[in-house]
């Protein structure tokens, strides 16, 4: 018999009494967790947290997850607030909270608050510290994806939606922008730029599984003669496209008179563009739902002679794609595209203002779904 | 040259054809399909504080609301400096003027109340400014001082739902395995926590090995597996009580990989018996077991579709681990991925339309999604090692397992947008690993 | 826990835990490097002890793979004996994987590789009732470097004998 047979020995006994008495003391009473650095939970604090269901029941069938703003909207609190000037708000005394969320939460010792305010101070989600550092970029990654890709804009020039040239002396400074002459454009790229982009020795993997590309050309609605998408700097194309224009006009003067059509030539493929581009350069997608980008909203609008849109005109005239409420975040994103970008001015010749008058846009994401 | 010529013809052709037409006292006809893609710029000033006790909390939901926004990627704050005017008054009229000059998007304004109770109202509105309008109705929100966390989560929902059309997920938790020790020696402990890791809480002591949990569909229960027994088995763990139980104890077997159905009643699981590992159900009402497999080859990490028709799983029964999608009763299951590597960890999404997933290939690990037929794959992240991917309540953000190579190498918690944009670490003091994201609480 | 339960857990972890708990890592801390304290001496043939270390107590295995190599089957055959000539011995066979694959996979594939080893010890005569498996997929990795010298060390599967077979 040696010490190690002595010590196994002992072992066992030991093993063999824990066996037979550990239920006596594992079995009852859940154990109370040691927590060293938080707060340990009771019953009635997960209760809390967890709102629907306190008791231990197993087959919990609470409300899934009941969107509790948009359910039924109580009367509006009479809450003293007779003023015009906001519509007072119709105070939704956080009906669907009441029951579970309130009460439930009430339990929890202000003492926590104290303690875990200050942690929040700062951002809870900071910029990814150790994110790998690309080590070769295909497309330099940028928050902005655009059109066109531009640079990263020198130090100290304010970031502005169009290269500003202070070529327009904006009518109705009303203002005050810091606009200044040397304004650039944003630093974007023109994709997406994911992580797994970034690694050039995973070109193979990439190879495998390639990002949908773009889709084909969508046929071109009948309605909206497809505006050329000729680059704007070609001169070429579009001295002959304005050429064309012209003589079309021209034609089109001759032969109809002045009847009931817009005065003056149409536009030309190139002023056409130029708006098409000021407009893209403000259409922000980055927020759409993916179903708000799957929806082509067709948007109507009156002009001043000016060059800027009357923002009360801006209307949703017909959609396809999605359902309603996806139109509708479609329709402010390119209202908003259409305010901000029209409110120096869009770049159409004054001259043939009966033209452009009244404009239909039409106003197609498909192209942003997956970029 | 050649495409500019075409175009060129193109033009040409269309004005002549339509030159009749031109004729016509129509609006001037533009598509636009290129835009730009970047966060939108939004503006909350503090709220207001309704009585002096409001005014920290006041701040703190401001800045948990901005912090929610521009942590989506989605929205870029303007800081305050930037600011031409104050709000002070939750009722005056809002200054469209100056808060279009510094090119604030959305404003976002509000007050806060602390009365003699502790308990707290918040009302906040959200306005377009460039459409000088409100968007959606003011909204007032209650709940205990001490809640107040979630009091400003749940603003940021509404107003991430409104710009954007699609639901929020910043008043849900994740249920993570909290890791501490070496290498060769983790300790692992269960533990739950808001969806930006504050409000860290533990739910197992270190005493065995967790892995994997599971929020049930309504986030008041975890699947998990634990070596408690020695041998790993899945649990089930009330979240309220913290109180759990072994579901499925057959001697010879281990037990793994268990997630729950959208009925929050049935579960389906690994079991591992003589080497081999198929997938079965579990009814935890009746604690019926039904097998859904039966390969010789692994069958394990699956996810119910959303609606509890069909289970997509991974299997090496082709010679790798690849991905299957199958009748959630069992039946022929078809592969879907079908790219080089392996693939595991399938996820399906709560919207139903894609999966995400665990890619392997040459050496490195990949966050990916697909539909669910398999097509349109797209890889999220690259690393040395990423794994077990969970999805926001809205199908919108993928949290994953980030781990770093090494002997000093742990695992951290990490989210991406389903773009591959917005790669973040989750701010989670420590390391953590396998994250399970709740539905939206309620 | 009360502070009995909690004495008897450490016993039984520092004292056998080796011989009963078939999860010798579960109190963490202590980790793997402690856990063969009580095996008696090298020298004795019948140790636990000797088994691990001189009979040898693991077998490796190959990227993604089950198999039972040729190196691995001289090893299992002096398993085999000497489980054969120490009957008072139970063996529970742990299955492991390195890093390099996900969590839930490698839990299989340890289960597998237990399972190759068991199979193996049968088929030399062991019965079946000493022996049992366990997974531990990459949860417990013996070498902690990212590098192919490590994973291919913790590819493995380990037989820790225990005392009491019959019991």
């Amino acid at each position: 018999m040696n010490t190690g047979t002595y010590i196994s020995g002992a072992g066992h006994l030991a093993l063999i009494a824990w066996v037979l008495l550990a239920e006596l003391f594992s079995a009852p009473a859940p154990r109370p967790m040691e927590v060293t650095d938080v707060t340990i939970l009771s019953g009635e604090e997960f209760a809390a947290l967890s709102a629907p269901a306190a008791g231990p029941t197993q087959d919990v069938t609470p409300p899934e997850t009941p969107a509790l703003p948009r359910s039924p909207r109580p009367a509006p609190t009479p809450e003293r607030r007779p003023e015009p000037p906001a519509p007072p708000a119709p105070q939704e005394p956080a009906t669907p909270d009441a029951a579970p969320d309130t009460s439930g939460i009430e339990p929890t010792p202000p003492a926590e608050v104290a303690d875990t305010a200050p942690i929040l101070t700062p951002p809870p989600l900071s910029e990814v510290p150790e994110a790998p550092v690309p080590d070769t970029a295909p497309p330099r990654p940028s928050p902005r994806i655009a059109p066109d890709p531009a640079a990263p804009p020198p130090d100290e020039v304010a970031i502005a939606d169009l290269p500003s040239q202070a070529t327009r002396p904006d009518p109705a400074a009303a203002t005050p922008v810091p606009e200044a002459d040397d304004a650039a454009p944003e630093e974007a790229t023109t994709q997406t730029v994911t992580e797994a982009d970034e690694r050039p020795e995973t070109g193979l993997a990439l190879a495998a599984s390639p990002r949908p590309r773009a889709r084909p050309a969508a046929p071109a609605r009948p309605t909206a003669p497809a505006a050329p998408t000729a680059p704007a700097e070609d001169a070429i194309a579009d001295a002959v496209a304005d050429a064309v224009a012209a003589a079309i006009a021209g034609g089109e003067a001759a032969q109809a008179g002045a009847g009931t059509a817009p005065t003056g030539p149409p536009l030309t493929a190139g002023e056409r563009d130029a708006l098409r581009v000021s407009v893209s350069r403000c259409w922000n997608v980055g927020s759409l739902s993916s179903e708000a980008l799957a929806t082509t909203v067709i948007v109507g609008l009156e002009m001043q002679e000016d060059g800027r849109p009357v923002a009360g005109t801006i209307r949703l005239m017909s959609w396809s794609g999605g359902s309603e409420a996806a139109a509708r975040q479609t329709f402010e994103s390119a209202r908003r595209a259409i305010i901000r970008c029209g409110a120096p001015g869009f770049p159409l010749p004054v001259e043939k203002y009966a033209q452009w008058r009244d404009i239909e846009m039409t106003f197609n994401p498909e192209k942003m779904r997956i970029r | 040259m050649m495409l500019r010529l075409l175009t060129l013809l193109l033009a040409m052709a269309m004005g002549l054809s339509a030159s009749p037409l031109l004729a016509q006292s129509g609006p001037l006809r533009i598509v636009i399909d290129e835009g730009v893609i970047e966060p939108l710029p939004f503006a909350i000033p503090d709220f207001v504080a309704e009585n002096a006790a409001a005014s920290d909390y006041a701040r703190n939901i401001s800045r948990v609301i901005a912090a929610d926004l521009a942590g989506t990627g989605l929205f870029r704050e303007i800081p305050a400096n930037a600011y031409l005017s104050n709000v002070t008054s939750f009722a005056s009229p809002v200054q469209y003027a100056d808060w279009k000059a510094i090119n604030a998007q959305a404003l976002i304004t509000g007050a806060v109340a602390l009365d003699g109770n502790g308990r707290l109202t918040v009302k906040f509105r959200l306005f377009d400014v460039f459409s000088q309008a409100p968007m959606g109705d003011g909204l007032q929100f209650g709940g205990s001082a001490g809640s107040w966390r979630r009091v400003a989560h749940k603003v940021a929902d509404q107003v991430y739902a409104r710009i954007t059309g699609e639901g929020g997920y910043f008043d849900s938790r994740v249920v993570f395995v909290s890791e501490t020790g070496p290498k060769n020696a983790r300790q692992k402990r269960l533990a739950i926590m808001d969806y930006d890791a504050a409000n860290v809480q533990y739910l197992t002591d270190a005493s065995s090995i967790v892995i994997a949990p599971r929020f049930s569909p309504t986030g008041d229960r975890v699947l998990y597996t634990s070596y408690e027994s020695g041998f790993p088995r899945i649990y089930l763990l009330n979240v309220a009580s913290a109180g759990r139980q072994a579901l499925d104890e057959q001697p010879g077997t281990m037990t793994f990989a268990p997630r729950f159905g959208p009925d929050g009643r049935r579960v389906v699981f690994s079991l591992s018996q003589g080497g081999n590992t198929d997938l079965y159900t579990l009814d935890l009402n009746s604690g019926q077991r039904q097998r859904l497999t039966q390969a010789p080859s692994i069958e394990t990490a699956p996810s119910y579709s959303p609606d509890g028709s069909q289970i997509v799983f991974e299997s090496d029964r082709s010679g790798t681990q690849q991905l299957y999608v199958m009748p959630a009763g069992g039946g022929e299951p078809r592969r879907i991925s079908f790219g080089q590597g392996r693939y595991g960890t399938p996820v399906w999404s709560p919207r139903g339309d894609l999966i995400a997933f665990t890619k392997q290939n040459q050496g490195r690990f990949h966050i990916g999604v697909m539909r669910t037929d398999g097509s349109e794959e797209r890889l999220l992240t690259s690393s040395f090692l990423d794994e077990g991917p969970s999805w926001s309540p809205n199908g919108r953000v993928i949290m994953f397992t980030r781990e770093t190579a090494g002997a000093s190498g742990a695992p951290g918690l990490y989210s991406v947008d389903i773009t591959g944009r917005n790669l973040r670490r989750v701010p989670l003091e420590g390391s953590g690993s396998d994250p399970s994201w709740s539905p939206l609480l309620p | 826990m009360t502070p009995i339960s909690k004495t008897l857990l450490v016993v039984a972890a520092l004292a056998v835990s080796a011989c009963s708990n078939p999860d010798r890592f579960g109190m963490g801390g202590g980790g793997a490097g402690g856990a063969y304290g009580a095996n008696g001496a090298v020298s004795d043939p019948t140790s636990p002890a000797y088994f691990q270390q001189t009979v040898g107590d693991r077998v490796l295995f190959a990227v993604d793979e089950s198999t039972i190599s040729e190196t691995a089957r001289v090893t299992l055959e002096a398993q085999a004996r000497w489980l054969m000539d120490n009957a008072e011995y139970a063996a529970i066979i742990e299955g492991h994987a390195d890093e390099q694959g996900t969590r839930e996979y490698n839990l299989a594939l340890g289960a597998r590789r237990a399972n190759a080893v068991q199979e193996y010890l049968v088929s030399r005569g062991v019965s079946p009732a000493r022996l049992r498996t366990v997974s531990y997929g990459k949860e417990r990795p013996l070498e902690i470097c990212s590098a192919e010298a490590c994973y291919a060390k913790n590819r493995r599967a380990v037989t820790v004998v225990t005392a009491g077979a019959s019991s």
